[in-house]
């Protein structure tokens, strides 16, 4: 928690890059599963 | 808890990205600063509840006598779907964002959001999206007409209200996702030194839940209304029986967002109400470990239960079984919460401030709210009340008695804090019990409605019906004409009043107090210092 400015925000990127990863893998893979299973 | 706050240093900091302060539009248009950015999710949400809240009454007054009266049956369908969409995704889930964005960082004595522009982004998509919803009442064929659920095939073959109904989720679902990644990034990485997870305000805790929870289920009603989409105009058929669709699929992957979105909008009231019974107690919160896995565990168990919305829908026996045990699981982390809120104020030193008063009438109705979805969650109950007033009566009590009166008492909080002037407290006092009393002549009579087998979603009822639905109307009016009563209680506050000070409530604890009754425009540039023996006040 005593970590300096540049680093703390390059924490935050990380965590906000996979985050976002997070939902749009959530949503990619949901509709191409569904896609699958009605083809 | 000991703070170096930054007060005035506004102007002999050089951090020259957050320093300048446009003024006029400009200033709301292009703001980075959570306070902003907090204040107008407040008053956009506020709007928003007055034209949710107005569509409300259209629906209450068609409903005064048995008969078609005002408005046609189609426009009805469209009050009950817009009124619904604008109170979840325009009113209560965009207030609690506001007071995340105005509470977090000073709760954790951070200077700002992580991401400045993301938030003033995510804030900026909600008002076009509110115009494309209200704008659909306009168009050839009306607004969408299927309910909040859009449920195919209905919503397959409705005009382009329907279309608009889906960007503006699109558009909502992206400020939500984005607004949570803000959100969990703060929390998770801005937090003052020494302040571990579990020495975390508990406001800070539901928020964090809430915001996994929103980045999980967001996706997938993006996912949900995209299909619908590509159905409706790029020959898919997903939930086209006649091509090999199902349009009961569609309802399990909503619910499948649904019932998580229930927590969504539960989870940060939970947390409001964490702070305003223990300052209003003057106590420490009782068993704030066992809160904190309450909370984890209704975030967790929200995803597992989406199916009890669907009991008639032909689900096998032993999917009935499971969602129904699996639904009364969650009984008990709810259970956990409400007996330490009842524990926190036994034997404390009560005060009833009009922020304690809609804390203690949220405790109650919110838990008759609760018992009445043990109820629900009963399948052989559920097959006979699914779809009556019943279930309306139901989800009014958990997202009016419950988010609503929640967000008030945090309003009427943090007011103070935001303002610098005390609001008036005979007024706030008021509006209580003017909200708590019609509330409850509108909601109460709907749970004999559904009883007596009162279909929801028709405008037209038996006469059997009639005297509860002029005492439903009657309560509906006098509570949607109470609620601008607190517009009268904020601009008073804004104006003028008694001077707050720093800690207006002397059981109130936490970094957030520590700074000036209105805080500067920039708080924390440097991290406070957190003194763990305070924590969990």
């Amino acid at each position: 928690m005593t970590r300096n400015g540049g680093a703390r925000e390059q924490g935050s990127r990380r965590i906000a890059i996979g985050l976002a990863l997070f939902a749009a893998a959530v949503f990619v893979s949901f509709i191409v599963r569904q896609w699958m299973a009605s083809s | 808890m000991q703070a170096t706050h930054t007060a005035g240093h506004a102007g002999e900091h050089t951090h020259d990205e957050h320093g300048h302060h446009p003024s006029g539009w400009k200033r709301w248009v292009t703001t980075t600063n959570h306070k902003d950015i907090g204040s107008m999710y407040l008053w956009f949400s506020f709007v928003m509840f007055l034209v949710g809240g107005a569509m409300s009454l259209v629906i209450r007054a068609e409903l005064f006598s048995p008969g078609l009266q005002y408005v046609s049956p189609d426009f009805y369908n469209q009050m009950v779907t817009l009124h619904a969409l604008i109170m979840v995704f325009g009113a209560i889930m965009p207030a609690f964002v506001g007071f995340a964005n105005w509470m977090l960082p000073m709760m954790i004595g951070a200077p700002d959001m992580a991401f400045g522009r993301l938030n003033n982004w995510s804030f900026w998509l909600l008002p076009p999206a509110a115009i494309l919803l209200t704008a659909s009442l306009f168009v050839p064929g009306g607004a969408a007409g299927t309910g909040w659920t859009l449920y195919p095939p209905l919503s397959v073959q409705m005009g382009i209200g329907m279309d608009m109904a889906i960007f503006a989720v699109h558009i909502l679902g992206m400020s939500s996702i984005m607004g949570s990644i803000n959100i969990v990034t703060t929390i998770l990485n801005l937090r003052a030194p020494g302040m571990t997870l579990m020495k975390m305000p508990l406001f800070c805790w539901t928020w964090l839940v809430t915001g996994f929870l929103l980045i999980a289920s967001m996706p997938i009603l993006a996912g949900a209304v995209t299909m619908l989409l590509t159905d409706r105009h790029f020959g898919t058929t997903f939930f086209n029986a006649a091509g090999g669709g199902d349009p009961v699929l569609f309802q399990h992957i909503f619910w499948f967002f649904g019932h998580p979105e229930v927590y969504i909008i539960a989870l940060p009231a939970f947390g409001v109400i964490s702070h305003v019974i223990p300052a209003f107690s003057r106590k420490h919160l009782f068993g704030y470990a066992s809160m904190v896995y309450a909370i984890a565990a209704i975030g967790l168990i929200s995803f597992f239960v989406w199916a009890h919305h669907m009991y008639v829908t032909g689900l096998p026996l032993t999917g009935q079984l499971y969602f129904m045990y699996a639904t009364i699981l969650i009984a008990v982390p709810t259970g956990v919460k409400v007996f330490n809120w009842v524990t926190t104020m036994w034997r404390g030193s009560l005060t009833f401030e009009t922020p304690m008063l809609f804390a203690l009438g949220f405790l109650t109705l919110f838990t008759i709210g609760g018992l009445t979805g043990l109820v629900l969650a009963m399948t052989a109950v559920d097959i006979q009340l699914q779809d009556t007033y019943y279930v309306v009566a139901h989800f009014h009590y958990v997202m009016v008695a419950g988010a609503l009166f929640s967000a008030y008492a945090g309003l009427y909080f943090w007011l103070p804090k935001w303002t610098g002037h005390m609001y008036n407290e005979s007024l706030g006092k008021l509006h209580f019990w003017l909200s708590i009393i019609f509330f409850n002549i509108a909601f109460f009579p709907q749970h004999f409605l559904g009883l007596a087998g009162m279909p929801r979603r028709i405008p037209d009822y038996a006469q059997q019906f009639a005297d509860f639905n002029v005492m439903s109307t009657v309560g509906a009016f006098g509570f949607g004409i109470s609620q601008l009563l607190v517009l009268v209680v904020v601009f008073q506050s804004l104006k003028g009043g008694a001077k707050a000070e720093n800690r207006p409530w002397d059981g109130a604890h936490g970094f957030e107090w520590t700074l000036p009754s209105p805080p500067p425009y920039h708080t924390f540039e440097d991290p406070p210092a957190f003194n763990p023996s305070e924590a969990h006040a």
